[in-house]
């Protein structure tokens, strides 16, 4: 039996300490036979092992021990397929055995090929690269992984080899404070941050040098994560002696300075606390000083900015020579975004014992009106204006938002030409305002001129899909229907018999589609009978797309004396057009006509405006539902469309036909604005539409206005530019759903689904624009719901919100009571928001000034 | 994928006021040299231009769209024009480019010669920029002074990293992208820091800044412009029209700062294929031959100009222009409107998509007849619309356009302008081919 057997039956029994056992004692030869033997053993092994895992730490140990040189064993250690992500390798002790029979300088050869080979983010064969590396002394390469693995590796012993080695480099390396965080491994950081300072004490680890590895990893940069282990570290290792720590500090005085412009807030922190304990007046130079504080006062970070006030004043106490060199920093921060800061930076001003008070005063403008009016007196400047109200705004000048749904209106009294309907029907699937167009125009040159027509329909190429229609049971779209028209006319085709089988059926398509079809199919017949309608009843004659009562008598008028009776489609289209005003003459005109249709319309004339339903809505997850209910009419298709639940997801019907046909629906339905509306509404957020589109139609004091406020709120916050301008016109015309709009606002902000950052902007421009009634109306409406109960924390971000209730109460007078308000303002607290609250309180419960207070 | 392997004659450092930054090989002037030298003065904005250079450092390790994971730091590029020393670098992540130009004004020195190479940033580098103040004097150095060169033979440091070719490919094709961006917005300091300090900073978040109609993802790729602000007198943005990419440039005293970021953080600049249509043309790679043989690393390159001396057509310089920017042998300098010659380090690599169209030219699998193309590919045939550059094929009906011609629309184009057919529109409009939507 060879070597090989026995190892391969090891191999096999997937005993890793049997390989180990037997590799250890093998002559030379041996070895080199095994070696040979095993890449074709591993790939038998691949191919028929389920579970591979289980052999990889016989055959790295077969491997260890057999393969003649070190770079032949660092690559097969290092074989993919036993490094998946999932491996996790526990053979470091048996290698380790495994090659100790190797010679020193072999193995101090394989540890630096290990280490080199370590990679992240998952360093595989970090413990064995780390155990060698210890076993053999060698210094080890400078491979940046090593560094992160060794600092992931659980903390420094005393007499770890590498430590003189690794230790520098760990304030070089990218990625090794974010390790000792890491919180997918066992966070080494506190353990290090314990030794390190243990060793220092101790003296094994001079601890200048840790913290000037400190200082020049922050100054290498990076984030918070990266660097907030090291500024725990340089704090637990900074002299507990003030004396001792303000004599390192000042050492690196400027080091410190220069962490202050932009270095993390943890960072920053520290080198301020640190100057801030320095008193020599020459330490650090007052030229960086003053930069590096015109830096500090520049930065976003309230908490900082406001450190940074507290060391000015102490530098400017201490020295007041370096007043006037500290003035324009301090001035900056008169424009900073915190109330908090603004109102410290301007006492210090006050404060300060400036010889050149051109800094200060030229900045007073960045400052609100009443603290600009306190520096102002100190030291003259121009404060800003006392905030007055814009002009208000006006009808005319917010002009209506661009809608980009609905249609422009068609002029249905200029007729297409023959040539003219050939293109439209060639340019496929145009609008159905056009499709209706179209038709009037082809059934009048089908009346005057018949040849020109079936000449000018001929000579196009686009009739050649009639076998493929005319293998449909369904034609959904009307276009089809208008392809079978056109063929007849042209003709080219006949009329398909029984075409009305060809119509979806009621619960198929939405009501609305239904009704074009309709409207299409009924022509056949008659087209096929050779009729030709006399005129269709339910072309408009204005451009809203209503019918005059006394034009759609007339044309009754005309079938009856043709002895024809009209589309029932094209006669219910007609009554939903007729405006709510019917004059008494056409209901007189109508009553002596007698057929079906003229009596129908008879009776719609003399009802009191046509009928409208009532309308429910209700909100489902994030969608709405719409419910129309409307007493029966008797018509079809009318009773369909005035009778509906409408869905977000279009509910029971193909969901092509909810919305085919949307851009003309304001003109079927125009003197029903608000069911538009209740169409329009469950796509405004998967179509294409604008909340412009629906104030177009919909009243905003009618059904939907909650629904319109709900909205309005979902896409201020989205930053969509329509509701901006819808926003601004419905205040201009005073139609704005302040109360709904403001509850809406309160009961999303509390739900967390808008950000009120975004929200307060939106109203904010909308207030400065002019239309500050309307914001503060709706402030108004939503503070007492918005506003935190007694027994919640008040959240900052109401903070521009009471600003902007205050500033716009004021443009317009208001004064009002509100329990929720006059509560939080009676906390005890310090907060911006607290001090906003009791600002706009105070106000709100003022007296009104009487009109002597106005003054001459 | 390759890699490169910069070659310094010693590391950059800054000791005693003096900024020594190290050259690797690059072209100039004089030809190809190991180790150019550009600059030899004084740099009047001390602290701006070592904040700008750490920024562009940044810049150059981040990985946007991954920020937990290190990616291999590209050194940054310098470009010496003459009047002023432009110096470049673009992310691991191939999505944000960013360039720091000192100007005249910024610069108080000789040139030496003019040209573009790679310098050597590292990390005592690094500490010792941050270290730099506003008072503190600065003499840079662009290239090894003569006490290097004369005891220092060849390479003393010596940096492999990875070279993804779409990341050349990046570096190339957004000098083509900035040069349809146009200016929306120029904002004073105060408002354009509280702007930027608004936006959201995760790394997958969406900003949209209404007023100015831009939108932008991932804004957590504008961190290098904070720790800028402090020194900046405005910042302007640009935006392309219907959104995409996006730059942002702070004017500082002396110097720009600019930042081109792509439209989404994980959306790289390479496959945008915004230059795949001009590259397309088939006398595009002799007139670039011609233009480029015209550049001498001027700060800006007038069109006019260069169409007087090549005898070309203002449209044909144009089209070599691109194919030159595609070469990383043009930049674009936004705020000049205009090109700059410099001549990218790295070997051009060509685009994956246009190799494929010229193959499957060559392999005769396009029948053109008309208007309509038929390209065989893959064993199936996909119909082109030569005009509109419309697509019968899975990638085009994703992309409508929106990244450029696929392959079948390139290979159509290529072989209707051999066979003579019809020219290429200047907008193509990305509509539906009929028939495929319903």
């Amino acid at each position: 039996m060879t070597a090989w057997d026995d190892v391969r039956k090891q191999i096999e029994a997937k005993s890793a300490d049997g390989v180990a056992a037997i590799v250890v004692g093998l002559p030379e030869e041996d070895r080199r036979a095994v070696a040979t033997e095993l890449p074709g053993h591993l790939r038998t092994v691949l191919a028929r092992a389920t579970w591979f895992d289980e052999y990889v730490p016989a055959f790295r140990a077969a491997g260890a021990g057999t393969i003649g040189g070190a770079a032949g064993v660092a690559t097969w250690l290092g074989r993919r397929q036993f490094n998946m992500s999932w491996t996790v390798h526990q053979d470091t002790d048996r290698l380790v055995r495994v090659l100790r029979t190797r010679p020193a300088d072999w193995l101090a050869d394989l540890a630096g090929r290990l280490t080199l080979r370590l990679s992240l983010p998952g360093l595989p064969g970090l413990d064995l690269a780390l155990a060698l590396l210890r076993q053999t002394g060698v210094t080890p390469p400078d491979h940046d992984p090593l560094v992160i693995g060794w600092a992931r590796d659980g903390g420094p012993s005393a007499d770890d080899p590498l430590l003189p080695h690794l230790l520098p480099r760990l304030f070089e390396v990218d990625g090794v404070g974010a390790a000792m965080e890491s919180p997918s491994w066992a966070a080494s950081g506190p353990y290090w941050v314990r030794e390190l300072k243990r060793f220092a004490a101790e003296g094994r680890v001079d601890r200048r040098t840790l913290l000037d590895g400190c200082v020049s990893r922050f100054l290498r940069g990076g984030d918070a994560r990266e660097l907030r282990f090291f500024a725990t570290l340089h704090a637990e290792l900074e002299a507990a002696d003030p004396a001792a720590r303000r004599a390192g500090t000042a050492a690196r005085a400027r080091d410190y300075l220069r962490l202050l412009p932009a270095a993390p807030v943890p960072v920053a922190e520290l080198a301020l606390r640190l100057l801030r304990e320095l008193d020599d007046p020459d330490v650090p130079d007052p030229l960086d000083l003053t930069e590096a504080l015109d830096a500090l006062l520049f930065r976003p970070e309230a908490g900082l900015v406001g450190k940074g006030l507290s060391w000015l004043a102490e530098i400017v106490e201490r020295h007041p020579a370096l007043a006037d060199e500290c003035a324009p920093a301090l001035a900056q921060t008169f424009a900073h975004d915190s109330p908090t800061v603004r109102r410290r930076a301007v006492s210090l001003a006050l404060r300060l014992p400036v010889t050149d008070p051109a800094p200060i005063r030229e900045a007073t403008g960045l400052l609100p009106f009443d603290l600009g009016q306190k520096v102002a007196a100190r030291f003259g400047g121009e404060p800003t204006h006392p905030d007055p109200a814009p002009p208000p705004l006006t009808p005319d000048t917010a002009p209506r938002p661009t809608t980009v749904t609905w249609a422009q209106p068609t002029d249905f009294t200029r007729l297409l030409s023959a040539e003219e309907a050939a293109d439209l029907v060639e340019a496929a699937d145009p609008s159905w305002l056009r499709t209706e167009h179209l038709l009037v125009s082809l059934l009048h040159l089908a009346r005057t001129d018949r040849d020109g027509l079936r000449e000018a329909l001929a000579a196009r190429t686009y009739l050649d899909d009639h076998a493929y229609l005319s293998r449909l049971a369904t034609w959904s779209y009307p276009y089809a229907w208008l392809k079978a028209i056109v063929g007849f006319l042209a003709g080219t085709r006949p009329v398909p018999a029984d075409p009305l089988a060809r119509l979806p059926r009621p619960g198929e398509a939405a009501p609305l589609h239904l009704l074009l079809l309709h409207r299409c199919a009924e022509l056949l017949p008659p087209l096929g009978r050779g009729v030709i309608p006399p005129v269709l009843l339910a072309t408009p004659t204005e451009p809203t797309g209503h019918i005059d009562p006394l034009a759609l008598v007339e044309r009754l008028e005309r079938y009856e004396a043709a002895g024809a009776e009209p589309g029932e489609a094209d006669l219910q289209q007609a009554l939903l057009r007729l405006p709510a005003a019917v004059p008494a003459e056409a209901v007189r005109r109508a009553e002596k006509l007698i057929s079906a249709a003229a009596r129908t319309t008879a009776r719609w004339l003399a009802q009191d405006g046509p009928p409208q339903p009532r309308v429910g809505t209700r909100r489902r997850d994030r969608h709405v539902e719409i419910a129309l209910r409307t007493p029966a009419t008797g018509l079809p298709l009318v009773d369909g469309i005035l009778n509906s639940l409408l869905r977000g997801d279009g509910g029971r019907y193909a969901w092509h036909s909810n919305m085919w046909g949307m851009e003309s629906w304001p003109y079927l339905l125009p003197s029903h604005p608000d069911i538009v509306a209740a169409y329009l509404i469950p796509h405004l957020d998967s179509f294409p539409t604008a909340i412009a589109d629906l104030t177009a139609v919909a009243s905003s004091d009618g059904p939907f206005a909650k629904v319109l406020a709900w909205d309005l709120v979902t896409l201020l916050n989205r930053g969509d530019r329509s509701a901006r301008e819808t926003l601004t016109y419905l205040a201009a015309r005073g139609e704005l759903p302040t109360a709904l709009l403001g509850r809406a606002l309160a009961r999303r902000a509390r739900n967390g689904d808008v950000r009120m950052s975004r929200l307060t902007r939106a109203l904010e421009d909308l207030a400065e624009a002019g239309g500050y009634q309307a914001v503060w109306e709706t402030v108004a409406a939503a503070l007492p719901d918005l506003l935190p109960a007694p027994h919640e924390r008040v959240a900052a971000s109401h903070t521009p919100l009471l600003a902007l209730g205050l500033r716009t109460a004021r443009w317009c007078e208001a004064r009002a009571e509100i329990p929720e308000l006059a509560a939080l303002a009676s906390r005890k607290g310090n907060s911006d928001a607290l001090r906003e609250a009791r600002a706009l309180n105070e106000y709100l419960t003022s007296p009104r000034p009487t009109p002597a207070d106005h003054g001459p | 994928m390759s890699s490169v392997t910069y070659a310094y004659a010693a590391p950059s450092s800054l000791t005693d006021g003096l900024l020594a930054l190290e050259t690797s090989g690059g072209q100039s002037t004089a030809g190809p040299l190991a180790h150019p030298r550009f600059f030899s003065g004084v740099v009047t904005e001390p602290a701006v231009a070592a904040t700008g250079l750490l920024a562009l450092a940044d810049v150059a390790k981040a990985r946007y769209h991954r920020p937990r994971e290190g990616g291999g730091m590209r050194d940054p590029v310098v470009t010496c024009n003459g009047d002023r020393l432009r110096l470049e670098s673009f992310s691991s992540c191939g999505g944000v480019y960013a360039r720091l130009d000192v100007l005249a004004g910024g610069l108080d020195g000789e040139v030496l010669a003019r040209g573009t190479t790679n310098v050597d940033v590292n990390g005592p580098l690094r500490e010792a920029l941050a270290r730099v103040g506003r008072h503190d004097p600065l003499h840079l150095g662009v290239g090894p002074d003569e006490l290097t060169v004369t005891t220092l033979d060849g390479a003393v440091v010596e940096k492999k990293v990875p070279l993804p070719e779409r990341w050349i490919r990046g570096f190339g094709e957004v000098q083509v992208i900035a040069s349809r961006l146009d200016p929306v917005a120029e904002l004073p300091r105060l408002h354009a820091a509280r702007l930027l300090r608004s936006l959201p900073r995760a790394a997958n978040a969406r900003a949209e800044i209404p007023e100015h109609g831009v939108e932008l993802q991932g804004p957590g790729r504008l961190a290098t412009l904070h720790p800028l602000l402090r020194f900046a007198r405005s910042l302007r943005v640009y935006a392309g029209r219907g959104g995409g990419s996006t730059a942002w440039e702070l004017e500082l005293p002396g110097m720009r700062y600019t930042l081109v970021v792509s439209p989404r953080p994980a959306r790289g600049f390479s496959g945008e294929g915004a230059t795949l249509s001009r590259l397309a043309e088939a006398d595009g790679a002799a007139d670039a031959d011609l233009v480029g043989a015209l550049l001498e690393f001027d700060p800006t390159i007038e069109v006019g100009d260069l169409a007087d001396r090549s005898g070309l057509s203002a449209s044909r310089v144009r089209t070599a222009l691109t194919w030159l920017g595609t070469a990383g042998r043009v930049g674009y300098d936004l705020a000049e409107a205009s090109h700059f010659h410099r001549e990218l380090p790295y070997d051009p690599v060509p685009s994956p998509r246009l190799a494929a169209a010229r193959a499957l030219v060559r392999s005769g699998s396009v029948r053109v007849h008309g208007d309509e193309a038929r390209v065989t590919s893959n064993g199936t045939t996909k119909r082109v619309h030569v005009t509109t550059g419309e697509c019968t094929c899975d990638w085009w009906f994703d992309h409508r356009g929106s990244r450029g011609p696929c392959k079948h629309v390139l290979a159509a184009r290529m072989a209707a302008a051999h066979t003579g057919g019809p020219a290429r529109p200047a907008v193509p409009a990305p509509r539906a081919l009929r028939g495929r939507t319903r």
